[in-house]
């Protein structure tokens, strides 16, 4: 297809061996300190030569079960947990080659490779040992990623085309990565995907049977149903080799990983392990992966049409409500910008009433999301379902893991909360619990993670589409910004399948939208200040919290419209939108 | 001198061992490193000298045990010259041995691998234990220390590190390198020095496993868990952080007894090394029977272990990522020292263990596992959080006492208190006030010993949407200790305290509620009026009293809840009715509002101005940067810990100017409470006490021990405001809703002082004392162009003619009085 694989990409632990001898040398003496040799450098200058990422398999994408050990991977992911930083025999002498040093960076053994180790290769005194630190993270596949994110992986031709001279080169960084492996192919549950989630492409979950299904894989929304053929998503233990300021990691984040995969059977649990040199997009990867840095990638033409597609789009399976499509658009393109102490700007939840109870509506718009957003969560509501389980992350000392949450989401997900399902019975303590957590990541966008002895607050950025059937009063999950009434016109429908060319463009719109910054003029600025004052003045007084919603839908209009400047006349839009949707709550 | 040094002894009984079976009793322990070589090998760095001697006992520490056992009688530890290790002599490379590792011979010794110098550490050791005498008693403190460990027939001996970096800085570095190699020597030089000089001469040794143990601890410096590295391997550190996990008690096997179960001949008894059992010979000496030998476990002799986890404490995790934990052995009397949830700052030595591929396999992995043996445990018992009790270095304190004389700390305050929440500047003086609270007094002169509680309650009570609940969370944030409620999903009990069966022992036990977690802090209580009739009556007892009693289920218990109280509520219809009075808007029962020192009305008010600095400030906070800051202003944490040092050092006092205005202040109140009946709120003594604590917090703000004139006037003034009782009729206790003048910034009130001035000038120069309004307005332009104004600021100017009784309005005619 194109020019041969640089040599570090075929053969990444014989790369990192020559680089660890070329720099310590022949020498008879100890590596003192644990280094880099260049291997970093080397890596990232293959994988900016075109057509050479595209090339390295993508653990998602491909299934772990296809790549061999010891190869070059990629892996898309969320830092699920922090393991302790880990201490491991960094170099050895090796008496089997005659006392020459060896790295053990980047693989799990000390023989390296792959091989049984036997016991004569066994260093056994201290001075022919040096020992290391690496950091250990624990990470799952991105909950609720969007299958075509992983298609599009899959389709090498098309992730040229898309990708072509668009990625952003993060820092590349060293991650060890392990797999697990028993997790991956041996879950009996996971294996009978339900049949009425079969069809439904967007993660969803069932929280009473997710006890026993994403038990021991921390899987945030558990396990998931695959589409149409792709592998089942495995999570995998990484371990990064580069120091915390080269670095830093948080919960949470999301990651391009490039490293090398190695299935290692462990005595507890199989476990496959694989080295990595990685490469970082600090925003949504998955966005980059369409679409690269949205600052650099060249304009978008004809952003009213899109707008107007995408709307189009999300109004069909509300039945055609285009109102509360723009409404749900504008959620999908939103985000956290600022954070003071006790606001969180930017973010905008839609609760979206009168939605028919026990119809197909919640799935259908979870899909037509699906469609165009990276990641997106279905999270139906169930008295059972909320009493069954923490929806937070909870510390589980027991194991020393934190067991996931159908909450614990990356930046960027849409969860579609969907309360139509509810009926009436008693909340236990744990449902409560999880009905506060609901209520403080809309009005917070905070989730407080449970560690037993104290809580930890962690700061997320979701949009939150709520859907109940209720007419009027709020919604059970309290706190969101829009009540916006549903008029359907006609009934709902799964939207139709997107063609290709439009679709990566729609994607690109969004996520290009999602992640842009934006001003406003001085003008503009002023008008908008007195139309605010005014508002006051009338029969009914805006409150503070309107004017933030109203602010916050304008800003949205705006970068929804592919513009990053704020004018009167998104305001005037916005205004008009609102305006509609009072009309709405009157009359109902 | 019987024996108290079974670590020579064993050198000898462990010469030529058998291979080695595995004894692990525990069951969570991971193997102790099956290839004893192994693990002795990875104790010391490869940079350290090549070894010149051996001292005999470094596996002491080295086995993960720190207990003491000796079988039958020993040779004193370090009587003669060190003796090399024939522990495992393929630990001993060759070469050493020829260097000399015997030590045999008057040789000097080292510790192995170090440039420390044996016999100089113990002279050292000596001397120290001897010689330290702080405060110049004429007797060595740890003379004194031993003396008291025989009188409780204890012999634990607590060491402070920081003594021993005072009196021998050499040394404590060494303590700090090579702890495994020193502790023990502090061991046999301190058993040694108690048998010489503390026990009487007619007194023999306890038992023949008595010796001293030395703890250290109070190191220079206290790591965090996450800056330890593999440099501090082997090294002695000290760490802090929260117990999580505790194991069951394990029996450490520490010496074997073996029988032959044909002829009941034993062996002499055999030390565990690190978990290894060593075997007797297959073949019985005494009668030659092959493979007769048992274990017989009740004459074997065992230890106390126990496994705990630790993890990092809250404030010690950086945002976003998860706390570290660390895992730890305790030994002997340590065991059950610390329970889960304890904080505690751990002395240890810091070791890490290769891990074995499988148990049964010598193979290990190349990933180490690391833990703490521990030396010393020390409780964090004072303070129950971690923002209690903050040290404050002396450098903090001047700055704050700096701030704090600084006349202009009342505003910085103000302005640092939630500065992403606009105006109320009114509500947030009162919080201030709250935060920190009055100094709390007891009546000496009655029986009872009458209490008068020192914190303030405030209640919010306003339209919904002026940002009350972000106030209270805000609140909750800086509050040393601060418990956030919602009324609607809080019951009484879950407000007080419940009795509940223990899931475990079956016993009733009594488990606190929000206001008894909050003892000495803030208990925000948001929706206060969704709040269940039966849970708000139990706050009466917590909020005048400050206890909560509880008898049920055969408990009877009075618990302090010493706990101010921050509420929000809502009017009734959830919006304020002008059209009603106060007390019809707010409808909580008398009882409970009187106990609140500060009743915050908020009222959504329109005013242009304001309205214009809000929309701006929105607008400035969603599309541009941040606004910076007010410079003057101080950050949550910065404020937090103000709160907690004016808190903890100063407790003022009325001066007598203070207590007049005060008096005045409340005869007034009482009178205005009479006229209006029932409409109003009527003062009752609670409030006189209430403007005693909030002139007391005033001063605390500015840092004095003594409260002012001045802070007793701020005191009405912010309880009248609180009331908006200014633009309050007090006939029908409604309230004039042009009139409220919060809000109004003070150049606002300047220009309008400047206004009805003019005003008052043009209608003296009339003649006749009156003018209409509108001719007022003509006339005002007309003298000073930037006087135009509307016809309502014209009244509004003029309003506060009125208010100062200089002239008095009726429809549009203003007349001078």
């Amino acid at each position: 297809m194109s020019a041969p694989l640089p040599s570090c990409v075929t053969d990444p632990l014989g790369a990192v061996a020559s680089a660890f001898d070329a720099a310590i040398g022949s020498g008879d003496t100890a590596p003192d300190q644990d280094g880099d040799w260049g291997i970093k450098a080397t890596l990232q200058e293959a994988l900016d030569r075109p057509g050479v990422m595209e090339q390295i398999p993508e653990i998602n994408a491909v299934g772990v079960d296809n790549v061999r050990p010891g190869q070059l991977v990629r892996f898309r992911c969320m830092v699920q947990d922090m393991y302790n930083p880990e201490y491991y025999v960094g170099a050895y002498k090796d008496r089997s080659t005659g006392g020459k040093w060896r790295t053990t960076k980047f693989t799990e053994r000390i023989s390296g490779g792959n091989s049984v180790n036997t016991g004569e290769s066994q260093p056994d005194d201290s001075a022919e040992r040096v020992i290391w630190e690496r950091r250990v993270l624990y990470c799952v596949p991105i909950p609720g990623e969007s299958s075509w994110i992983a298609r599009d992986d899959e389709d090498m031709v098309a992730k040229i085309l898309a990708a072509a001279g668009e990625r952003k080169e993060g820092p590349a960084a060293k991650v060890d990565e392990k797999v697990d492996e028993k997790a991956a192919s041996s879950n009996p549950v996971a294996k009978h995907p339900r049949a009425d989630h079969a069809t439904c492409p967007p993660a969803s979950i069932v929280p009473e049977a997710a006890e026993s299904m994403d038990e021991s894989l921390n899987l945030p929304l558990g396990a998931t149903d695959v589409a149409d053929g792709l592998p089942r998503a495995a999570p995998a233990i990484v371990k990064v080799y580069e120091s915390e300021d080269a670095l830093p990691v948080k919960l949470n984040d999301v990651l391009e990983l490039v490293g090398v995969l190695q299935i290692e059977p462990d005595i507890s649990n199989d476990v496959s392990n694989t080295n990595n040199d990685q490469q970082q997009a600090a925003m949504a990867a998955a966005a980059a992966a369409v679409n690269g840095d949205p600052a650099t990638s060249g304009a978008i033409e004809a952003p009213a049409e899109i707008r107007t597609a995408l709307i189009q789009h999300l109004a069909v399976p509300l039945g055609g409500d285009v109102l509360a499509a723009e409404y749900v658009l504008a959620a999908i393109v939103s985000r956290v910008h600022t954070r003071t102490d006790s606001l969180a700007l930017g973010k905008l939840s839609v609760t979206l009433m009168g939605v028919p109870e026990g119809g197909d509506l919640p799935r259908n718009l979870a899909a037509a999301i699906a469609d165009i957003a990276p990641c997106v969560a279905h999270l139906p509501l169930s008295i059972a379902g909320l009493n069954a389980r923490s929806w937070t992350p909870k510390k589980d000392y027991g194991v020393n893991r934190l067991r996931s949450g159908p909450l614990q989401l990356a930046p960027g997900t849409v969860v579609v909360l969907d309360e139509t399902a509810l009926t009436s019975g008693q909340l236990r303590e744990t449902g409560v619990r999880n009905v506060q957590a609901l209520k403080q990541l809309v009005q917070l966008q905070e989730l407080e993670y449970d560690f037993q002895y104290h809580q930890m607050r962690v700061p997320v950025d979701v949009a939150v589409v709520v859907l109940t059937s209720a007419k009027q009063g709020d919604s059970v999950v309290q706190g969101g910004e829009c009540r916006v009434p549903l008029r359907m016109v006609k009934d709902t429908r799964v939207a139709e399948q997107l063609d290709p060319v439009m679709a990566r463009t729609m994607r690109r719109f969004v996520a290009r939208a999602w992640g842009s910054d934006h001003s406003i003029s001085e003008k503009a600025g002023k008008e908008i200040e007195s139309e605010m004052v005014a508002a006051r003045q009338g029969e009914r007084k805006a409150t503070e919290l309107e004017f933030h919603r109203w602010l916050t839908i304008a800003r949205l209009c705006a970068l929804s419209s592919g513009e990053t400047d704020l004018t009167v006349k998104h305001w005037k839009h916005a205004m008009e939108c609102e305006r509609k949707t009072e009309e709405r709550l009157r009359l109902m | 001198m019987v024996g108290w040094g079974w670590r020579a002894r064993a050198d000898a009984e462990l010469t030529g061992v058998g291979t080695g079976l595995t004894f692990d009793p525990g069951a969570e322990r991971t193997p102790p490193c099956p290839t004893s070589r192994l693990s002795v090998a990875a104790q010391s760095p490869p940079s350290r000298p090549p070894p010149a001697g051996r001292v005999s006992q470094r596996n002491d520490l080295g086995t993960g045990s720190r207990g003491r056992y000796s079988i039958g009688g020993g040779t004193p530890l370090f009587d003669t010259p060190l003796r090399a290790p024939s522990i495992a002599p393929s630990i001993v490379d060759q070469e050493d041995i020829a260097r000399g590792g015997t030590g045999d011979g008057g040789q000097v010794s080292y510790i192995w691998g170090t440039t420390v110098n044996v016999e100089d550490a113990r002279s050292r050791l000596r001397r120290f234990i001897e010689h330290f005498d702080p405060e110049d008693r004429g007797v060595g403190l740890y003379d004194l220390k031993l003396r008291e460990c025989f009188e409780r027939d204890d012999f634990q001996l607590d060491v402070d590190c920081k003594h021993l970096h005072g009196y021998d800085p050499q040394l404590y570095k060494m303590l700090v390198s090579y702890p495994q190699e020193i502790i023990p020597l502090m061991d046999a030089v301190c058993t040694e020095y108690f048998a010489q000089r503390v026990l009487p001469q007619d007194e023999m040794p306890p038992d023949e496993n008595w010796g001293i143990q030395v703890r250290t601890y109070n190191l220079k410096e206290t790591r965090a868990m996450r800056d330890l590295n593999p440099s501090d391997i082997d090294k002695l550190v000290a760490v802090r952080g929260m117990v999580t996990r505790v194991s069951a008690v394990i029996p450490d096997l520490k010496a074997t007894y073996f029988q032959c179960s044909a002829c009941e001949f034993h062996p002499p008894m055999a030390l565990v090394d690190r978990g290894r059992v060593n075997e007797p010979p297959l073949r019985c000496q005494s009668c030659n029977a092959v493979g007769t030998q048992t274990l017989v476990h009740n004459l074997c002799h065992f230890a106390n272990k126990q496994q705990i986890k630790m993890q990092e404490t809250p404030d010690a995790i950086p945002e976003g990522e998860t706390p570290h934990t660390v895992s730890m052995c305790v030994f002997d009397s340590l065991v059950d020292e610390a329970k889960p949830g304890d904080r505690v700052e751990v002395t240890g030595v810091y070791r890490a263990v290769p891990i074995r591929v499988a148990p049964n396999q010598r193979v290990l992995k190349a990933v180490y596992k690391t833990y703490v043996d521990v030396i010393h445990i020390r409780k964090d018992t004072t303070s129950r959080g971690p923002k209690d009790e903050i040290e404050f270095t002396d450098e903090r304190i001047a700055e704050f006492e700096a701030m704090g004389k600084n006349g202009d700390i009342y505003e910085r305050l103000v302005a640092s208190l939630a500065p992403s929440i606009w105006e109320m500047e009114e509500v947030k003086k009162g919080l201030l006030c709250q935060l920190f609270g009055a100094t709390s007094k007891t009546f000496k002169g009655s029986t009872s010993g009458n209490k008068v509680r020192g914190d303030i309650n405030v209640i919010l009570v306003g339209d919904p949407g002026v940002s009350k609940s972000q106030l209270l969370t805000y609140v909750n944030k800086v509050a040393p200790r601060g418990i956030y409620t919602s009324g609607r999903g809080s019951s009484a009990v879950g407000l007080t305290a419940y009795v509940q069966r223990d899931p475990e022992t079956k016993d009733m036990v009594l488990e606190s509620g929000a206001l008894v977690l909050s003892d000495r802090g803030i208990c925000c209580i948001d929706e206060f009026d969704k709040m269940g009739e039966g849970a708000r009556s139990t706050l009466h007892e917590v909020m005048e009293q400050q206890t909560v009693s509880i008898a049920k289920a055969g408990i009877i218990a009075v618990l302090n809840a010493r706990t101010s109280v921050l509420a929000s509520a809502n009017p009734v219809g959830s919006r304020y009715n002008p059209a009603m009075s106060v007390v019809d808007n707010i409808q909580l029962p008398p009882t409970l509002l009187s106990r609140f020192d500060l009743i915050y009305l908020v009222l959504d008010k329109p005013n242009p101005e304001t309205d214009r600095r809000l929309a701006r400030h929105l607008v400035s906070l969603h599309f541009k940067e941040p606004p910076p800051r007010a410079k003057a202003s101080l950050d949550a944490s910065t404020l937090t810990e103000y709160i907690s040092y004016a808190r903890s050092t100063y407790f003022p006092i009325l001066n007598n100017e203070a207590a007049e205005v005060l008096v005045e202040g409340y005869v007034d109140m009482r009178r205005v409470g009479s006229a209006g009946g029932r409409k109003t709120i009527t003062a009752t003594p609670r409030q006189l006490e209430s403007l005693i604590r909030i002139s007391e917090s005033l001063a605390r703000m500015r840092l004095s021990n003594e409260v002012e004139k001045k802070d007793a006037e701020e005191s009405l003034r912010l309880m009248r405001v609180a009331m908006q009782q200014a633009a309050m009729d007090p006939k029908t206790g409604q309230i004039d809703m042009d009139k409220i003048l919060t809000g109004h910034s003070a150049s606002d009130r300047m220009h309008r002082t400047h206004v009805a001035d003019a005003i008052q000038d043009i209608l003296s120069e009339m003649g006749t004392g009156k003018a209409r309004l509108s001719e007022l307005v003509s006339k005002l332009k007309e003298r000073n162009s930037s006087m135009e104004m509307s016809i309502q600021e014209c009244r509004d100017a003029a309003m506060s003619l009125v208010e100062q009784d200089r002239a008095m309005i009726k429809g549009d005619l203003v007349t001078l009085v």
